[in-house]
């Protein structure tokens, strides 16, 4: 069974295999009934597949594109041991190696960071204790925390050997200022609370969602973020794995215009959103966070 | 990018193998100076120091005897080489593993995780209807988005491996974005019996955190009706960050929703020593079987283990 990270690989790579099947074997038109099913705009044989694509679901796809995405997918290698947990084990020949999608993909795991603190005796990070856990609810610009890679959401394990588990924010914070300056070992969870969805823009340059204050509040029919499923009620935390929170909406809207036509955005369900970051001044947030674009 | 690990038991065990392996090479008492501090500022307990061994032959894998009470577990040389030589990529070189790379020298050889595992992607699924022309499944709106509310025990949905939590994007090529539970409910009584064709986005509220038993076989939480209400401390469970005000969907992959608690805890009981949990926050859980009767949720859930 493969997996996709849209549904437009799903249903491109379809069509790409009852082509392929149905060249192989041109006797046998029950195939071609199967992938005309999906599609319902076109109902005919599909002679010569890739030119009809072009206006598929209102992307513009092109022969080449597809076939270098499809090739670089095949040529990674799909073993059945999982070397990375990432995109390498799905097929996608309409996303293809986006790298929006590797720089905002949630990592089912823990890791360590190491940090050090800046001269003044800083790490720029604020924690909130959720659920007897210790989250991540704000990483300042130019900090030693964003340096190591720390965003918004991640769940702290430990501080230096000791388990975070039911402690409060204030003896989270106090922890750290007591911490060394020289080295400061902290186990992450990779953002447990929020997923990542990708989706396409259609020829219009849209992905489909309407949002107010980074909340999305309504999907646009027949838009890719409807066919991809995506839900209201959740705030965008990341798109193509850049930090968004606490940006004006128009500045929201400058990042999704410049992102390219592969948008990967990383969405946490509001209640839990306004949980995280409650009693943290607005404006703190609007000039503090730090919002650079991760490297992969 | 760093290493990853399931669970925080692997990450310290590793790394506790490889300081051994590295230092390896050097005077074995170097190697029982750079053991002790890990050890020790792992879990703030009381351990028994390492015994010195003037005399230990550079072996790649030395005795973890010492490891045997580490941070309660049940450590033994045998098990984790086994764990270790399964996946091939942590040969234990001073380099380490390539970065990304998933490494559990202690729950590497779990079906458990892998049954439990939430593929960040989507994926498509051919559903027939059983001779009552029914599938077993319940669907219900959450946010714009259809969710599957329950899967029947013996039903076809239960066969194609559809589980609770999970979304269903598309219904035989109609975008369900938007649609109340009673029209997802409609579409899948019209579609044709014989082959009803589902894009389903894998259980995308829902996260898994491996666990380790201790020696008690304890893994650390109190459950009251389902729900993770708290966390003992310094155990599996508050190491790995496991959460309260959570709902236990499954438990190694086999879905535990709606179980008596007595039945929750026989589950956990003989799972194993490793447990892959998989969670979903109160409030979303509520949401999602608002309405949904509870006598239906105890007797005809489907909680079979699942097929790898």
């Amino acid at each position: 069974m493969s997996l996709y990270p849209s549904l437009e690989d799903l249903k491109v790579d379809k069509v790409i295999q009852a082509q392929t099947a149905f060249s192989s074997n041109p006797a046998n038109p029950a195939i071609l009934s199967e992938a005309s099913a999906p599609i319902p705009y076109d109902g005919g044989l599909y002679p010569r597949l890739y030119p009809e694509l072009s206006q598929y679901m209102g992307l513009s796809l092109n022969e080449e594109e597809v076939q270098r995405n499809l090739v670089a997918a095949a040529a990674q290698p799909q073993g059945q041991l999982v070397t990375r947990p990432s995109t390498n084990y799905m097929v996608a020949p309409v996303t293809g190696n986006d790298i929006g999608i590797r720089r905002a993909e949630i990592k089912q795991g823990i890791r360590e960071a190491i940090l050090c603190k800046d001269q003044d005796g800083r790490i720029g990070l604020r924690l909130k204790s959720v659920d007897n856990g210790v989250f991540v609810q704000l990483v300042q610009a130019n900090s030693p925390a964003s340096l190591a890679g720390l965003r918004f959401g991640d769940q702290v394990l430990q501080i230096n050997g000791e388990n975070c588990a039911g402690w409060s924010s204030d003896k989270a914070h106090k922890v750290l200022k007591q911490a060394s300056a020289e080295r400061i070992s902290m186990i992450i969870r990779d953002r447990p609370f929020e997923r990542i969805i990708t989706m396409h823009k259609d020829s219009t340059g849209h992905v489909g969602f309407i949002f107010k204050n980074g909340k999305i509040t309504s999907i646009v029919k027949d838009s890719s973020a409807a066919r991809n499923g995506l839900l209201t009620e959740h705030n965008i935390c990341e798109i193509n794995g850049q930090n968004v929170i606490g940006l004006k909406d128009s500045q929201v809207a400058d990042i999704l215009a410049t992102a390219g036509n592969v948008v990967t955005i990383t969405v946490m369900p509001s209640s839990i959103y306004d949980y995280i970051i409650k009693r943290m001044a607005t404006s703190i947030m609007k000039s503090l966070m730090d919002h650079s674009i991760p490297e992969v | 990018m760093a290493t990853l690990y399931p669970s925080l038991e692997d990450m310290k065990g590793h790394q506790v193998l490889q300081a051994q392996a590295a230092a390896g090479v050097r005077t074995p008492a170097t190697t029982v100076v750079t053991e002790k501090p890990k050890l020790t500022s792992g879990t703030g307990k009381d351990l028994r120091p390492p015994s010195v061994c003037p005399s230990e032959p550079p072996v790649l894998y030395p005795n973890l005897a010492e490891l045997e009470n580490y941070m309660g577990l049940a450590l033994s040389s045998e098990e984790i080489q086994k764990n270790l030589r399964t996946e091939d990529s942590t040969a234990l070189t001073p380099a380490g593993p390539p970065p990304g790379q998933l490494v559990a020298p202690l729950s590497g050889n779990s079906a458990g995780l892998r049954r439990a595992e939430i593929k960040p992607g989507v994926r498509e699924i051919h559903l027939c209807k059983d001779e009552r022309g029914k599938t077993g499944l319940h669907l219900k709106n959450v946010d714009q988005g259809i969710f599957v509310q329950l899967v029947k025990a013996n039903s076809p949905a239960a066969l194609v491996g559809l589980r609770f939590g999970d979304q269903v994007l598309q219904i035989d090529g109609r975008n369900c974005a938007g649609w109340s539970s009673d029209k997802a409910q409609r579409a899948l009584k019209k579609a044709n019996p014989e082959k009803i064709v589902m894009v389903v986005r894998d259980r995308p509220f829902q996260r898994t955190v491996t666990v380790h038993k201790d020696s008690t076989g304890h893994i650390g939480i109190v459950v009251k009706k389902g729900k993770i209400v708290s966390l003992a401390k310094d155990s599996s469970a508050a190491r790995n960050g496991l959460l309260t005000h959570h709902c236990i969907c499954e438990v190694n992959g086999q879905n535990v929703i709606g179980m008596k608690d007595k039945q929750l805890m026989e589950v956990l009981a003989g799972a194993g020593n490793v447990v892959t949990l998989t969670v979903i926050p109160n409030v979303i859980y509520e949401h999602m079987v608002k309405r949904l009767s509870s006598g239906l949720v105890k007797s005809s859930m489907d909680h079979s283990i699942p097929d790898l």
